[in-house]
């Protein structure tokens, strides 16, 4: 079953002599328990395909389904919600609350949505990441991998329909990067998520079930 | 605890340095606000209590009414008490309801009204209810003009209007007060929302980052804004307390040096808590903090994700490059880059500049103007002058109640004066001009004042012009008073050459008409009384303490002792041609230390009488006018204090804030070479930026306002001098500018840790 569908996609930054265009009619689709990789030089555009299917940055034209319905089409507040229950970001430099502890950074996404944390999960959530041992730690106290980690576990918390990760090895060493993408690829191929990353690693792509190339904004 | 709330609060412990600056920025703008409304509630009830004490609290006075009439005017809704008076001799008591009236007769009675403000309306429903008539209006009626000046009600009176009797005050400035009061609640509030809005977006931008993250995670707008407005709900708690704990503070100390200006004047404030002032105060403290906030949290609710989680703003380009970036080294280019570039975070400390530099300015060129008038040369030496046409009027005890009252201490002088015309022998000893009559007899005559001194003063006139008892003293002067303009210009002569053996005798001086055609009078004169002047004549320029005024007399003065007047008098009075006026006045120079109260008190007292008493007071203006002066002062004081202080607050916050956001700038300047004496030069050249455009805007706009005050105060005093004190408003500015700059080099330090 088709999780994402992309038409047409455009986007343009700036204007005139300052014109830059992002995206350059893009479309492809994603299926149910896919993980896809896109990869690409820098400024090829990957960065803002992400962004565009997570509803984080509307286009200048075309269009993003999400389950046939067209996200850029609901109203903001039902897209940040359908975000905060259906899809799982990860980005390159963690992006944590830095007053929130590990637990509740990850446990942030459910309690915004008002929801009872399930106890049950989340342990074995962090068992899984291998974080257990920090739960009150702040981010400032950790590694990079383990920010990731808590990064991933957030998405992980309210078991996404897709999960998106803008470089998630970007910002660590090679040990740190291998666990994230095993992490990841446990993550696919156990809790069946669908998953898109965007990775400058030819190693990390070939895990991928899925390679797509960028160029210029365009897929090639 | 939900997120939003449990969020709010780590960000208030993480952000505590900033936190802080908001809440003490809270505070000050709270304490402003407070304190304004504790002096207006505390100065209010001062009157009133001063009013009340001295049952001066009345509005409207009304003479000789009928029972029947006072039981009307007891009964409407609008009067909140009456005072009765069954003669003028009593002071007059509060009708209580269970006082019985009955077989008592008509009474005078001073009426208080639920609002003073409507004395005007109230007053005039009165007259018509209990039928007063025109002839009798006058001789009824009166006001409690002190009081109802400070309400607003300038010069109240009764007129007739359609038929009908109206009172109607010459100027009503009652609600113009209020509508100052709520200008300058405004004005303030426009400050509070200004400071804080700045404050608040400071904390949005730092925090961008997190707002983006929390977006993107899935917080909504109305999530985000509920945080933020749980941070500025327990901000503005801790703010809106500590402000009022700290304007009740601040009001004591102002109400301190004000009761010390206004010593002797009878007047008191003490700090009164009025709720209504309170609840008001809070409310509008609230709805500052709220629009305030608004802005900011919405921006911080709907801001782009991409750019909160990358950090980066739109930066316009420019291609454009100042006169200023031209001429100035590589620091200033990059300050006035930087200022251009957070144009909305640095208004503020201009305007809090501009709003400190114009004000005092303004404020301090009007006070030296005012000062000027105060210090005018006046010809008095005494502080009041009474004149007593009823033998009924005990002034002695009048003055000794006085004292006591007022604790002040009085010294004063009984004379008496009489103006009649002298005839001169020989003529040659005056000096013919316009002031002297030529009789056909070819003898001369001038019009003289004979003033009768008591004992002491006598005498002690006597000894400082070496003369001896029973001799008179001739002050040798004759004022012109010539109006020029609006200055009075005085010239002084002598009437009278030196070295005759003058003698002197009263006459009554005629004109008769000898051709109508030409308009021709020949002078002739009566003789009345050539004995009682017929002595030693001690010819001086020199004046007894107390009678400076005389200075300015148009004719010149005999100075006898009170013996030799009576005798005089006396002999006057059995000419039956001569005009003894009835009551004959006597005179009192009254010298105190608090004119201001001796005038309160005197004003009571005659207001009380029919006639009998009449005063006037030479140096109340002049003391009324410099403790206005003291007052205004005050005032200016503490508004540049206070905006000084959150100028002060703002400015750190703002400049600490900037370079927060500024660090990666500084480290990578540091990186490529840059010293600490590079950076602070930097920082330095954005100060002097700021407070040189605030002081060039400032005199622009100091210019108009200076202009208007020199033009109102034209019609006051005549100078040719720019009264502006330069130096005064030279000193400020340079605080203002030390201040500034130590303030920057300050907040730097933080940066070189980095």
């Amino acid at each position: 079953m088709k999780i994402i569908r992309v038409e047409n996609l455009s986007k343009i930054y700036g204007k005139n002599e300052a014109k830059v265009v992002a995206l350059n009619h893009i479309s492809f689709e994603v299926e149910e328990g896919e993980f896809i990789a896109i990869i690409g030089p820098s400024g090829s555009g990957k960065s803002t395909l992400l962004h565009t299917i997570a509803g984080l940055e509307k286009p200048t034209e075309g269009k993003v389904f999400f389950y046939d319905k067209n996200i850029y089409e609901m109203k903001k507040k039902e897209l940040t919600i359908l975000r905060r229950q259906k899809v799982g970001i990860i980005y390159q430099f963690y992006n944590l609350i830095p007053t929130l502890n590990v637990q509740e950074n990850i446990t942030l996404p459910i309690e915004l949505d008002k929801k009872k944390v399930d106890k049950k999960k989340l342990e074995e959530i962090m068992k899984f990441l291998n974080i257990d041992n920090r739960r009150t730690h702040l981010p400032n106290e950790l590694s990079g991998g383990q920010q990731q980690k808590v990064a991933i576990g957030r998405a992980l918390i309210i078991n996404p329909t897709i999960i998106l990760a803008d470089e998630p090895t970007g910002n660590l060493d090679s040990k740190s990067s291998n666990e994230i993408i095993q992490v990841l690829k446990k993550a696919n191929q156990e809790y069946k998520q669908t998953i898109i990353i965007i990775t400058h690693n030819m190693e990390i792509a070939k895990e991928a079930d899925r390679i797509i190339t960028m160029e210029d904004g365009k897929i090639v | 605890m939900n997120i939003e709330i449990k969020l709010a609060f780590n960000n208030l412990r993480k952000y505590w340095k900033r936190t802080l600056f908001t809440i003490i920025s809270i505070i000050l703008c709270s304490t402003l606000l407070f304190t304004t409304m504790l002096m207006v509630s505390s100065i209010k009830s001062g009157i009133d209590e001063n009013f009340k004490a001295n049952h001066n609290d009345y509005s409207f006075i009304i003479k000789n009414v009928s029972i029947e009439d006072i039981i009307k005017i007891k009964q409407k809704p609008y009067v909140e008490k009456i005072y009765i008076q069954e003669n003028e001799t009593q002071t007059p008591k509060e009708l209580k309801e269970s006082d019985n009236l009955a077989n008592t007769d008509n009474m005078n009675i001073y009426i208080q009204y639920t609002d003073i403000r409507k004395t005007e309306e109230y007053s005039t429903e009165i007259l018509k209810e209990i039928g007063i008539s025109t002839i009798m209006m006058a001789q009824k009626c009166s006001f409690n003009e002190n009081l109802l000046m400070i309400y607003g009600l300038i010069d109240i009176g009764i007129t007739q209007e359609d038929n009908s009797l109206v009172c109607r005050a010459r100027l009503n400035y009652s609600y113009f007060l209020n509508i100052m009061l709520i200008l300058i609640l405004v004005a303030f509030s426009i400050l509070f929302i200004i400071i804080l809005y700045n404050s608040f977006l400071i904390t949005i931008n730092e925090r961008k980052k997190e707002y983006a993250i929390l977006n993107s995670v899935g917080a909504t707008e109305g999530q985000i804004l509920k945080m933020l407005f749980t941070e500025i709900v327990i901000m503005g708690i801790i703010g809106i307390i500590l402000g009022g704990v700290i304007s009740s503070l601040c009001a004591n100390i102002i109400l301190n040096l004000l009761n010390h200006i206004l010593t002797n004047t009878g007047y008191v404030f003490k700090l009164v808590l009025d709720i209504q002032y309170c609840i008001a105060s809070i409310l509008i403290i609230v709805i500052n903090l709220y629009i305030s906030a608004l802005i900011p949290s919405v921006k911080a609710s709907t801001a782009s994700v991409i750019q909160g989680i990358r950090n980066n703003n739109e930066i316009k380009y420019k291609k454009k490059t100042s006169i200023l970036q031209k001429i100035l080294p590589i620091e200033g280019k990059l300050a006035i880059k930087n200022i251009k570039r957070n144009k909305n975070k640095y208004r503020v400390i201009t305007i809090l500049l501009i709003v400190c530099m114009t004000s005092y300015i303004t404020i301090s060129t009007y006070i030296n103007y005012e000062k000027e008038t105060a210090e005018l040369v006046t010809e008095y030496d005494v502080d009041a002058k009474l004149t007593i046409t009823s033998t009924n009027i005990d002034y002695q005890s009048i003055l000794r109640n006085y004292e006591i009252q007022y604790n002040d201490k009085i010294e004063y002088i009984e004379y008496r004066e009489m103006g009649p015309h002298i005839l001169v022998e020989p003529t040659e000893a005056l000096i013919p001009n316009n002031k002297v009559t030529t009789y056909e007899d070819g003898k001369v005559g001038i019009d003289m004042c004979i003033i009768g001194l008591d004992n002491e003063t006598y005498k002690k006139y006597i000894q400082e012009v070496n003369a001896e008892e029973g001799d008179l003293i001739i002050y040798n002067n004759a004022t012109t008073r010539l109006l020029n303009g609006k200055e009075t210009k005085y010239i002084f002569s002598k009437p009278f050459k030196e070295g005759y053996d003058l003698k002197l005798s009263i006459v009554e001086k005629n004109l008769e008409l000898i051709d109508e055609d030409l308009d021709l009078y020949i002078a002739k004169y009566e003789e009345i009384d050539d004995e009682s002047l017929n002595k030693k004549i001690i010819l001086t320029d020199k004046l007894v303490e107390g009678f400076k005024d005389v200075k300015i007399e148009q004719n010149p003065t005999i100075f006898v002792n009170r013996e030799e007047y009576d005798k005089i008098e006396e002999e006057l009075k059995n000419y039956s041609g001569w005009m003894t006026q009835v009551g004959d006045p006597t005179f009192v120079k009254v010298k105190c230390n608090n004119i201001v109260g001796f005038s309160n008190y005197i004003e009571s007292f005659s207001q009380k009488l029919d006639d009998g008493l009449y005063e006037e007071y030479y140096s109340l203006d002049n003391q009324k006018k410099i403790m206005y002066i003291e007052i205004i002062h005050l005032i200016l004081r503490v508004l540049i204090i206070a905006i000084l202080i959150i100028g002060m607050i703002s400015t750190i916050n703002i400049i600490s804030a900037s370079l927060y956001e500024r660090k990666q700038d500084f480290i990578i300047l540091h990186s490529l070479g840059a010293t600490k004496e590079n950076i602070n030069k930097i920082l330095i050249f954005e100060c002097l930026y700021m407070l040189i455009k605030a002081l060039i805007i400032s005199i622009i706009l100091s210019i108009p306002i200076i202009y208007a005050i020199i033009k109102y105060m034209q019609n006051i005093i005549v100078t040719n001098q720019l009264l502006i004190p330069f130096g005064e408003i030279f000193v400020f500015l340079a605080l203002i500018f030390f201040i500034s700059i130590t303030i920057t080099i300050y907040s730097s330090k933080s940066i070189k840790n980095e």
